[in-house]
């Protein structure tokens, strides 16, 4: 019957929201949990400052865009936008466990289980797929960018790097910018040669299986030019730790083929949905079963991550050095607005 | 259930799945609203041909598209008015179909046959569809949609040319303040490139038309809107300070009213609007046939002026050194002409 009634509509104006405690935080936005009083609907606002955005602001339209545009169940996309003097709001679903990244820190160290992760990542590569159909590369594929809610439910969020293939001339180009996070990069992105394609996204993809099957991305306790060179230079990594013996011969297969160096060797999106790990996927109601239950509200989680990261870099003040501090601190928290100087790795 | 040998074959060549095309979008007519299921079944017709229409233009992910097969596709829509139907049929279709026909659009565009860009002549010829896409803006639903295919047109410079010229661009300055964020700015994005695509049609358009637009910038420029005050500052400076345009911005920073614009957002709360404004009103200082009114407010506010200025830094590296030069001379010569005798103040 929903598919009957009329399409909500979320109002304009900021004071039809009342902002609630802050889930997320990224270089220039804030993510807070909200309501949206006549809808009387939690919400999800992202809320940036215009102020701090130096350039113009192509990119942030064409982030809203990509989310107002596209519609995918596995796709977190936004209800509306509007600005409230010197920032944009962007409401958005409100996914109440947060990030796989943030259930992982809070109650699975040491990553999820196959069924769960292949439940995960079904998700995301169904996401990828229609992005990929429709001409969009996400560029940011990790745990931090993949969202649950409180039914089970996995979206793939964050589009803020996203870059539409079909925006300049008409066909499938390779674009030549240098966005996404160190640990889940493609060795082709970082090299920055001929320019890269939809085949980024699957080995940011693998990545994150990895990630979710450890808890961390390979590389991850590295700074991140000591990364973009591992990356360059070692073997594609894979599921070769000693407690990796209990994963599926499938579950290493599908990694496997998403981190060949080659991206012309790694399969589409479109391919892998139908790769055999997938019969380990279980339901939303099981998701829910096995890595939700016992989390605390989220807001109260992001609280005490950001707690324990502050004393982190407290302890650590005299590790980083002054210059590199401000982006080691951004790199550890996974946040994705890099601007590597690739003169000083040449 | 229907047996497949009485459905209709699918369309493979390109005259076939231009008439498909528009056989199914027709159909949309003959459907009352009143028929859901008709329509429904319709518009499932349409989709579908979009899809094979798009595999034909694109490819599909696997295999590259015939280029033959493309420009044939080209000319076929442009014979039998298709291109028009895609227009007019877009409010009623659905959001994937929406989606296809945008893509397609910009490929038929861009397609030339036989050295000539087949797509964009008849676009030329039908001048209705462009006023019809722009004035979409004011429907939410297809707004970026029409907002995208507008772009595509707006690369070649006649179509560019017309719509500087038409009734409708004054809505332009209406839209880019819409409450909807994503609606106004891919509207700010289209009003962007119809003042910077192409720097002769639109120096043309402003040296006939000065009065009326810069009256209507002006409320831009002085717009309560933050987003709104930004954008149109820094794509003034995009267009004003380019070559094309110079005999405009000559004749702009004679106005003292124009000054007063740029002193007025020199003030602003925004750090990023008052280093966009120092980077016009420099250009009003530096002249140097400034008229007699342009020195005048100067003289009169040369110290609140010098103490914006001075607390005033661009911030960042190589940037902020000629910002600070360029900062020094602009208050030097605001100086000089305080000095000035005979300005009777």
């Amino acid at each position: 019957m929903e598919f009957l009634s009329p399409k909500k509509k979320f109002p304009l104006n900021h004071r039809d929201y009342t902002l609630y405690e802050e889930v997320g935080q990224g270089v220039s936005a804030t993510v807070y949990r909200a309501l949206c009083i006549p809808l009387d609907e939690t919400v999800a606002i992202k809320v940036i400052d215009l102020e701090k955005c130096n350039n113009d602001m192509d990119m942030i339209r064409r982030e809203v865009q990509t989310m107002i545009l596209l519609d995918h169940p596995n796709l977190l996309k936004a209800h509306c936008s509007f600005t409230a003097t010197r920032s944009l709001w962007i409401v958005m679903p409100y996914m109440a466990a947060g990030s796989c990244l943030h259930i992982m820190k809070s109650a699975h160290p040491d990553g999820f289980d196959e069924h769960s992760i292949a439940t995960l990542l079904h998700g995301v590569l169904k996401a990828l797929a229609y992005l990929h159909s429709h001409g969009h590369i996400h560029r940011d594929v990790k745990a931090g960018n993949i969202l649950v809610n409180s039914k089970g439910a996995v979206k793939l969020a964050d589009f803020g790097v996203s870059a539409s293939l079909f925006d300049s001339g008409n066909r499938l180009h390779s674009r030549k910018t240098f966005v996404g996070t160190p640990c889940w990069m493609a060795p082709e992105v970082m090299q920055q040669l001929h320019g890269y394609d939809f085949k980024a996204d699957i080995w940011s993809f693998g990545i994150t299986a990895l990630e979710l099957a450890h808890g961390h991305a390979p590389f991850s306790k590295y700074p991140p030019m000591k990364v973009l060179l591992m990356t360059l230079q070692n073997a594609p990594p894979g599921l070769d730790y000693e407690r990796d013996k209990r994963f599926s011969k499938s579950f290493k297969e599908i990694v496997a083929a998403c981190l060949v160096k080659d991206p012309k060797k790694r399969p589409t999106a479109e391919k892998l949905v139908k790769h055999r790990f997938f019969k380990h996927a279980r339901s939303k109601e099981f998701i829910v079963r096995t890595i939700l239950d016992g989390l605390c509200p989220l807001g109260d989680r992001f609280r005490m991550l950001k707690k324990k990261e502050a004393a982190f870099f407290a302890q650590n003040e005299d590790v980083y050095g002054d210059k590199e501090h401000l982006s080691q601190q951004e790199y550890i928290r996974g946040i994705s607005a890099w601007n590597f100087n690739l003169e000083d790795l040449k | 259930m229907s047996f497949s040998f009485f459905k209709p074959s699918r369309p493979k060549t390109p005259q076939e799945v231009a008439k498909a095309i528009n056989d199914s979008l027709t159909a949309l007519d003959i459907q009352t609203v009143a028929e859901v299921k008709a329509l429904e079944k319709a518009l499932e017709e349409v989709e579908k041909n979009f899809g094979i229409m798009r595999c034909m233009l694109v490819g599909d992910g696997e295999t590259e598209p015939n280029m033959e097969q493309v420009s044939q596709l080209a000319f076929e829509m442009c014979k039998e008015d298709g291109l028009a139907l895609l227009v007019h049929k877009l409010p009623i279709l659905g959001w994937e179909a929406r989606k296809d026909l945008v893509h397609c659009w910009s490929v038929l565009l861009k397609q030339k046959v036989d050295d000539t860009y087949c797509c964009a002549q008849y676009v030329e010829s039908h001048y209705e569809l462009l006023d019809f896409l722009v004035v979409s803006y004011d429907n939410k639903e297809i707004a970026l949609n029409c907002g995208a295919m507008l772009r595509d047109c707006i690369r070649f410079p006649i179509l560019a040319k017309y719509i500087l010229e038409s009734a409708s661009f004054v809505l332009f300055f209406k839209f880019v303040e819409l409450p909807n964020f994503d609606v106004a700015s891919d509207a700010f994005s289209t009003f962007k490139d119809l003042l910077t695509k192409h720097g002769t049609v639109v120096s043309e358009f402003l040296t006939a038309h000065y009065d009326e637009f810069f009256d209507l910038y002006e409320k831009l420029l002085t717009s309560p809107n933050y987003v709104t005050r930004r954008q149109s500052l820094k794509l003034l400076t995009d267009f004003l300070l380019e070559p094309p345009n110079s005999h405009i911005m000559k004749r702009y920073i004679l106005e003292v009213r124009f000054l007063k614009v740029m002193m007025m957002l020199l003030k602003d709360s925004s750090k990023n609007i008052q280093i966009a404004a120092f980077h016009i009103f420099k250009v009003f200082v530096a002249n140097p046939n400034k008229p007699r009114e342009v020195k005048v407010i100067l003289a009169k506010n040369h110290e609140k002026l010098t103490e914006l200025l001075q607390n005033l830094s661009a911030g960042k590296g190589d940037e902020d050194d000629q910002f600070e030069e360029e900062k020094e001379l602009i208050i030097k010569e605001i100086e000089l002409v305080t000095q000035l005798p005979n300005l009777g103040c």
